[in-house]
């Protein structure tokens, strides 16, 4: 993993988690953007349908009822980035990871929020929702690290693999109600 | 006296966020399904859903955080 790489020296794990944030940020700006551009086009509450329902299928995939093959751009970061070296590397790393378009999604959890923030989200919730997103991956990062042993730390993730998502799933399922609830209360 | 190591593993731990997360979005989820039934077609307080907000883009950016 290239974050248990010796390149990683100093404060340069923070730099990453910087440009996570950023690059959270970065997207769901985008996204909020062409949402609502998008939302001039839908009649009052075809949003709110259109979430629920793709919420549905997300979260029943989450739950493994089946196999959800979503859209990714399932290409590394290039090691040159890394190589660069200091912040810079590190900055530029954490924001094309923040991004999430360059990345393996190994769960549709983004793309449900992407979807949220597209069709539902204002200013004020797209930019907590995209420094949500890259404190999430950050948060998971770090602890990598911070756990001390890298190596038994990834066995740990595989085991508990299958709670993991399950769990985070019942947060996205309960989150989506509320944010739901809202948007057709106001509708 | 619980060494430093030994409790820097245990809050380090993988799964340690997933059930504070998940009882989170549990939980907002059903104070805004109350809030909408208790007084009707009345929208959840502003802190449920950005609280709603917060969780979903934390849980979402920690699931697919292990591909790193």
């Amino acid at each position: 993993m290239l974050l248990s790489s010796s390149v990683w020296r100093g404060n340069a794990r923070w730099w990453f988690a910087g440009g996570l944030l950023a690059g959270g940020l970065a997207c769901a700006l985008v996204a909020v953007t062409v949402g609502s551009l998008l939302r001039l086009l839908l009649p009052g509450p075809v949003a709110p349908a259109l979430v629920a329902a793709v919420a549905v299928v997300i979260l029943l995939g989450e739950f493994g009822l089946y196999r959800l093959r979503l859209p990714q751009n399932g290409r590394q970061v290039p090691e040159w980035v890394i190589d660069d070296g200091g912040r810079n590397g590190a900055l530029q790393f954490g924001f094309e990871m923040g991004t999430g378009v360059r990345t393996y999604m190994t769960s549709g959890l983004p793309h449900l929020l992407l979807v949220v923030v597209l069709l539902l989200g204002g200013l004020w919730t797209a930019v907590i929702a995209g420094l949500g997103f890259g404190a999430g991956r950050a948060w998971m990062t770090l602890s990598r690290l911070w756990y001390g042993d890298t190596g038994r730390w990834d066995t740990e993730l595989d085991r508990w693999l299958r709670p993991l998502r399950a769990l985070l799933a019942v947060s996205a399922a309960g989150c989506c109600a509320a944010i739901l609830i809202t948007a057709l209360v106001t509708v | 006296m619980v060494h430093p190591a030994a409790l820097r593993r245990a809050w380090a731990h993988p799964l340690v966020p997933a059930p504070v997360l998940g009882a989170l979005g549990l939980a907002v989820g059903a104070l805004a399904a109350t809030a909408a039934v208790a007084a009707t077609s009345s929208a959840p307080a502003p802190p449920i859903v950005l609280t709603a907000w917060v969780v979903l883009a934390v849980s979402a950016g920690y699931a697919v955080s292990g591909s790193v």
